[in-house]
């Protein structure tokens, strides 16, 4: 093996000196392992930005009009720190956006997709390198574009994260319409083309750049999923470009895309018109929809991989699993109109959307099924990465109950627009997703830095962040059912409501709790990062490719040439003696891979 | 941007090496060709004042006809007559998926003027000048258009 | 095999690894195929936009080719363009496979050719409907839906605009003269009084005051001079245009759409008038921009006011001639009345007036006679009024503004939007705004697609085109029939449907 010749090649690169190598080297580095990481830090930091929007949100609904600390007097002093009802619908605006655009997506598709997806194959890069970089830094002109729309009247874009038409399509019309949501829009088509250009890369790669042995059914389910998510954002998210771009011409050059004929505002003409509003649902749904699913499915991927590892037993039921993955990103497309059940869509369009969205039920109980048939027997280590992602399965159920209700026509059209939607957005998203990305940050940390995080800490972060949690979200859907409505700065308004208001200030306390407990991830994230103990190249006796790598990885990822012989899953094999396998472990009796034979178009 | 592939790139251009045999001048001549009087076909279609008189086979006629060229394109042009079976895979959901988009863009907005409001009709587009010959039979038209100029009226 | 790779160090100092692709093709053709995937996500996006909105909008709304200023021709010819421009490319890639440099850099520079033509005969068509006026626009475009009281109101605007630019600048050529005398003037006196407050060896402050005041003021009047000059140089340049243009628009705005704006305002509810109004409005937007389906409608609508109007004048003859005989009857009556009370006796009273002692018949007589008359000068004022009327449409001040949609020279006259293309007045084009987003937002992308290949082509055209580049120019050549496969579904949707 030449790990030697590697390592002193990259200490050659990084010693060569100066400014430009520190730049060339992690700011406009072409390596997938660096960008990969400057996906994970920004969308960090970003996670931050819009937690403390969220808390700005629940701090409003929990003693409305008493002020907002910090932000209240910053930008409010003429009001006493007193929020304006536009600055709130900017506060959700922006925090669904950050949430979203920045983080959930970018986190799972750039920083796992990018760093894990050649190492699991056996790549030593992206096919890519370049376009891989540009993706990372096509996101840096949406972050400013969105950024730059906190400083400009009305302090924020205030259309909501879905922008509905004609109020977000004409200049002078909702309150954060002027250049904010101008804005916005250029920053989520600069999102649109970085995930587009990440999305073909990383089928280029994943189809053209596995070992040898490594077939498609001996992939992980992480690259499995990577794969469905890319094909999903490769063709949902051309239909969002070029919808948002309509609406950009809607507001800017005055075309009518989506402006009714004879819309007032103001007392005047808004727009020469001639659209039809609902030609944006559907084509944002049409997009936004799917995203729902590349919210998720890299997120199932990860979750299988660590659970199987941490049950030290093979993942029950792989193929069913990667066809559920298949199933729920076909369905995933025939499913947008659920989002319109009220928008007086054509009723024949709401059956058919209503029957199909109740069908995704079914590929994602076989995959809750085949997650708890791997646990079920298995000897459970109950390490930090294995408790999120037991939350993650868990707490994926309840969000997957709740949406059902969604589905059904009848019903939704009581939910619709209440917090019983946000319940189960959040479930799925937060409980679901972000605690899927909190175990699989510990679990390849030390793949990323080479050095563990530290357990206690991590234990102790996990049980806050999900106690709080359930604290935070449960509440909503019993809000939800009581017909609460989100996207209103002061429901209690109406007398109805009024007597929710201290179920909404428990809520906010554990919001405030739940934020809370990210400081302790966020001080263990630094610290293990320069002082953690360092680790071998297999701290978890994991089989995957990429725990045969050195940690971390060097340029080019190997130091040998891997030949992949078996799945990533053959934990407790009677054929070794060790509880596992790894892939790159030729068979005792020395058979040489059938890859070759045995591979299929995927 | 490619220049990692190298590499990789020559091992795998080895399955169509062969790819010189196709095509061939002639048969691209022919393929151009076919594509120029099938644009004049459309055109004539267009321009027909019998084919456009029943407009929806006109459309058919050019839907068509832009079909078979985008088919000699793809297959001659962009060699997918000469290439594996992955040319369905990379072609054929997307073109399906497109499809699907239109076809459920239809009930909403294809026939969205079936239930447009009064409101809205009172500023929609009208077909063509009232036409009519006399005061008597148009009052009874202009009947259909009450609401219209009631509206201004309020 | 690991062995056997190891061994090998690519220039980035790691070992090259050996993979195992699923697809016969390199990773450049696979991520080609697969972005031209996305991009047929994104034009289907807007091919159908284009198509629902096309097709859902009100029936027979849909402007036609010649309604906006599309010719056919120039659509086929760009079709035409573009499939040779592929056929060079693909000619192209053969002559580089088998190794001919010169010929294949022939066929790709003749491929670059035929993409700026493409984008020259764009640029032509895009001219030509903006210099119409058909594009969308903020905050209305000049296109409207139907001619109803925004759309008059919308001219009148327009005409108003126009008008009081001109009268005002005319205004302000007339008084530049003065305004320079004013500032020579002062400009004058105030050197000299600064030359005079610079003389005294002794100032008060408040001189002083001054002096700085003048120093202050000296430049600036200086500047106003200047910028007067130029102003009125450019006034002096614009008035020639302004002396045609300027009655040209005032007696559109006096008189013919005036007209049809007070027909428009007619109070009466009763069909006849809405209809009226109605048809004052439709003859206005005809006149402005005639579109071929309106032009039997107006013919129409302009054969029966013409009907109206002779029977108008029919009747008011009548009622002349009525009176005319009601006056004759009533003269003869009055005649016989004053014959039947002549003096007994020839001579004795003649000098006496009979005015000054009428009796009650006589003057009951004279009243019906004044009556009759004030009746005919009122018929004849209402005879003399609707021929005014219809002078002031169809001809006033030598302009002819009317024309009927069936008079032989439908087929030059393009409405006084053309006649007079500084008008820029709005249009009534029904579906117009939605046309001409559609169009716009179509053609638009695809030719942003013509320019990123023409990108391409030119970062490629220096390369030699052996053997070695075959792969980078089919690469190229696949995009560029993607661009081509677009354009090929664009020309029948919109020149031709």
């Amino acid at each position: 093996m030449s790990s030697t010749i590697v390592d002193a090649h990259a200490g050659e690169h990084a010693h060569r000196g100066g400014v430009g190598a520190f730049i060339s080297k992690y700011v406009f580095s072409r390596d997938h392992k660096i960008i990969g990481l400057q996906f994970l830090f920004s969308t960090l930091l970003w996670f931050l930005v819009g937690g403390l929007l969220a808390l700005g949100i629940r701090i409003q609904l929990a003693w409305p009009w008493e002020g907002m600390p910090v932000i209240g007097p910053m930008l409010f002093a003429g009001e006493g720190g007193q929020i304006s009802p536009e600055f709130y619908t900017t506060l959700f605006t922006m925090h669904a956006t950050v949430m979203i655009f920045f983080v959930i997506i970018p986190i799972l598709a750039g920083a796992f997709g990018n760093y894990l997806i050649p190492l699991m194959i056996g790549a030593d890069d992206m096919a890519f390198p370049t376009l891989n970089m540009l993706s990372y830094w096509f996101m840096w002109p949406a972050f400013a574009l969105i950024g730059m729309s906190f400083f400009f009247p009305p302090y924020g874009a205030g259309g909501g994260w879905t922008s509905y038409p004609p109020l977000s399509a004409v200049w002078e019309a909702a309150p954060g319409s002027h250049w904010p949501q101008t804005l916005w829009l250029l920053g989520v088509t600069c999102v649109g083309i970085s995930s587009m250009l990440g999305s073909v890369n990383y089928m280029t790669t994943i189809i053209q750049m596995r070992a040898p042995g490594m077939t498609m059914f001996r992939l992980p389910m992480t690259i499995w999923a990577m794969f469905i998510t890319a094909i999903l954002q490769a063709f949902a998210l051309p239909v969002l470009t070029a919808a948002g771009f309509m609406q950009l011409l809607d507001r800017v050059a005055g075309t009518g895309f989506f402006v009714p004929e004879g819309l007032v505002v103001n007392n005047s003409i808004a727009a020469s018109g001639g659209g039809q509003p609902l030609l944006w649902q559907h084509l944002f749904w049409f997009y936004s929809h799917p995203a729902v699913y590349i919210m998720i499915l890299p997120a199932m991927g990860m979750v299988s991989d660590i659970i199987s590892c941490f049950s030290r037993k093979p993942l029950f039921g792989y193929k069913p699993m990667v066809f559920s993955i298949s199933g729920i990103a076909g369905l995933g497309f025939i499913v947008w109109g659920h989002h319109m059940f009220v928008s007086g869509m054509n009723p024949i369009l709401g059956m058919t959307f209503m029957v199909a969205t109740m069908m995704i039920a079914l590929p994602s109980a076989v995959k809750v099924f085949n997650w708890l048939g791997t646990i079920w027997g298995g000897r459970l280590y109950f390490t930090t990465p294995m408790l999120f992602s037991l939350s993650f399965v868990s707490m994926f159920i309840i969000g997957g109950l709740s949406g059902i209700f969604m589905a059904a026509t009848p019903v939704d059209i009581f939910i619709h627009d209440t917090y019983f939607i946000v319940a189960h957005f959040h479930y799925v998203l937060f409980t679901g997703t972000a605690m899927a990305v909190f175990g699989a940050i510990y679990f390849w940390f030390p793949k990323m830095f080479g050095r563990m995080m530290n357990e206690q800490l991590g234990k102790l972060h996990f049980f806050l962040t999900f106690v709080f949690m359930n604290g935070t979200f449960y509440l909503m859907h019993i809000l939800g059912a009581r017909g609460f409505p989100r996207r209103l700065a002061d429901p209690y308004d109406y007398e109805t409501f009024s007597n929710l208001q201290p179920m909404n200030q428990f809520i906010t306390i554990c919001a405030i709790g739940m934020v809370a407990s990210q400081i302790i991830f966020a001080g263990n994230f630094i610290y293990s990062m320069f002082w953690g103990p360092t680790v071998g190249r297999n701290p978890w006796r994991a089989n995957g490719l990429e725990w045969t790598a050195p940690s971390p990885p060097g340029h080019g990822n190997f130091d040998f040439q891997p030949i992949v012989y078996r799945g990533p899953y053959e934990y407790g094999s009677p054929e070794v003696d060790t509880d596992y396998y790894p892939q790159t472990q030729p068979p005792p009796d020395g058979i040489e891979p059938t890859g070759k034979s045995e591979h299929t178009d995927h | 941007m490619s220049h990692d592939n190298v590499g990789h790139a020559d091992h795998a251009d080895s399955g169509h090496g062969h790819d010189q045999s196709h095509g061939g001048l002639g048969k691209y001549l022919i393929v151009g060709g076919l594509l120029a009087v099938l644009t004049a076909i459309s055109f004539a279609a267009g321009s027909s004042k019998t084919i456009m008189s029943t407009p929806q086979l006109g459309w058919t006629i050019m839907i068509a006809v832009s079909c078979a060229k985008a088919m000699l394109v793809m297959l001659f042009f962009m060699h997918l007559i000469w290439e594996a079976n992955w040319k369905y895979v990379l072609t054929v959901p997307a073109s399906i998926m497109s499809l699907f988009l239109m076809l459920m863009l239809v009930p909403d907005v294809g026939l969205r003027t079936r239930n447009y409001s009064e409101e809205r009709l009172l500023r929609a587009a009208t077909p063509a000048a009232a036409d009519s010959n006399s005061p008597s039979e148009e009052a009874e038209m202009k009947e259909g258009d009450t609401p219209t100029d009631g509206h201004k009226q309020h | 095999m690991a062995q056997h790779d190891s061994g090998h160090h690519d220039d980035h100092g790691h070992i090259q690894l050996e993979y195992q692709p699923s697809l016969p093709i390199n990773n450049g053709k696979v991520i080609l195929w697969l972005f031209l995937s996305t991009e047929i996500m994104f034009f289907s996006g807007l091919i159908g936009t284009y198509i629902v909105l096309r097709f859902g909008s009100p029936a027979g709304t849909w402007p036609g080719p010649h309604d906006v200023h599309v010719v056919e021709k120039l659509g086929a010819l760009n079709t035409f363009v573009l499939i040779c421009s592929s056929l060079s490319i693909v000619l192209s890639l053969e002559a580089a496979r088998s190794n001919k440099a010169s010929l294949a850099k022939i066929w790709f520079g003749l491929t670059f050719f035929l993409a700026f033509v493409f984008l020259f005969i764009k640029g032509i068509e895009y001219n030509s409907k903006f210099d119409h006026g058909i594009y969308p626009q903020k905050p209305h475009s000049q296109i409207y839906e139907k001619a109803d009281i925004y759309y008059v109101s919308a001219v009148r605007t327009r005409l108003n605009e126009l008008v009081t630019k001109w009268q005002t600048e005319d205004t302000e050529l007339a008084t530049a003269p003065n305004t320079a005398k004013q500032l020579e003037d002062e400009q004058q006196s105030a050197t000299a009084r600064r030359d005079a407050l610079n003389g005294m060896s002794n100032r008060s402050e408040q001189e002083n005051d001054e002096l700085r005041q003048l120093t202050k003021r000296l430049p600036e009047i200086k500047a106003a001079l200047g910028d007067l000059a130029s102003k009125t140089k450019g006034l002096e340049a614009g008035s020639a245009d302004r002396k045609v243009r300027l009655p040209i628009a005032e007696s559109i705005l006096n008189d013919f759409a005036r007209w049809a704006e007070l027909t428009a305002a007619t109070a009466s509810d009763d069909l006849v008038t809405r209809h009226k109004r109605q048809a004052a409005m439709e003859i206005l937007a005809y006149q402005v921009y005639p579109l071929h389906r309106d032009a039997h409608a107006v013919s129409e609508y302009l054969r029966a006011e013409e009907a109206d109007r002779n029977q108008e004048a029919a009747k008011l003859a009548a009622e002349r001639a009525e009176l005319h005989g009601n006056a004759t009857a009533a003269t003869l009556e009055a005649l016989k009345a004053l014959d039947l009370t002549p003096a007994p006796e020839p001579g004795a009273d003649a000098a006496a007036p009979p005015s000054t002692n009428l009796s009650p018949e006589e003057s009951a007589v004279l009243e019906r006679l004044a009556a009759i008359d004030k009746r005919l000068a009122q018929t004849r004022h209402r005879e003399e009024a609707l021929d005014e009327h219809f002078a002031v449409r169809y001809d006033s001040n030598e302009h002819t503004f009317m024309h009927t949609g069936h008079d032989g020279h439908e087929s030059e006259w393009h409405g006084l939007n053309d006649d007079y293309h500084w008008l820029k007045l709005p249009m009534k084009i029904p579906s117009g705004n939605m046309w001409a987003s559609t169009y716009f937002l179509l053609t638009g992308f695809h030719a942003l697609h013509v320019v990123v290949g023409l990108i391409v082509f030119a970062c490629i055209i220096p390369l030699k085109l052996d053997a070695t580049r075959a792969n980078m120019i089919e690469n190229t050549g696949l995009y560029w029939h993607f661009v081509d496969l677009v354009w090929i579904f664009l020309f029948p949707l919109l020149y031709l449907f």
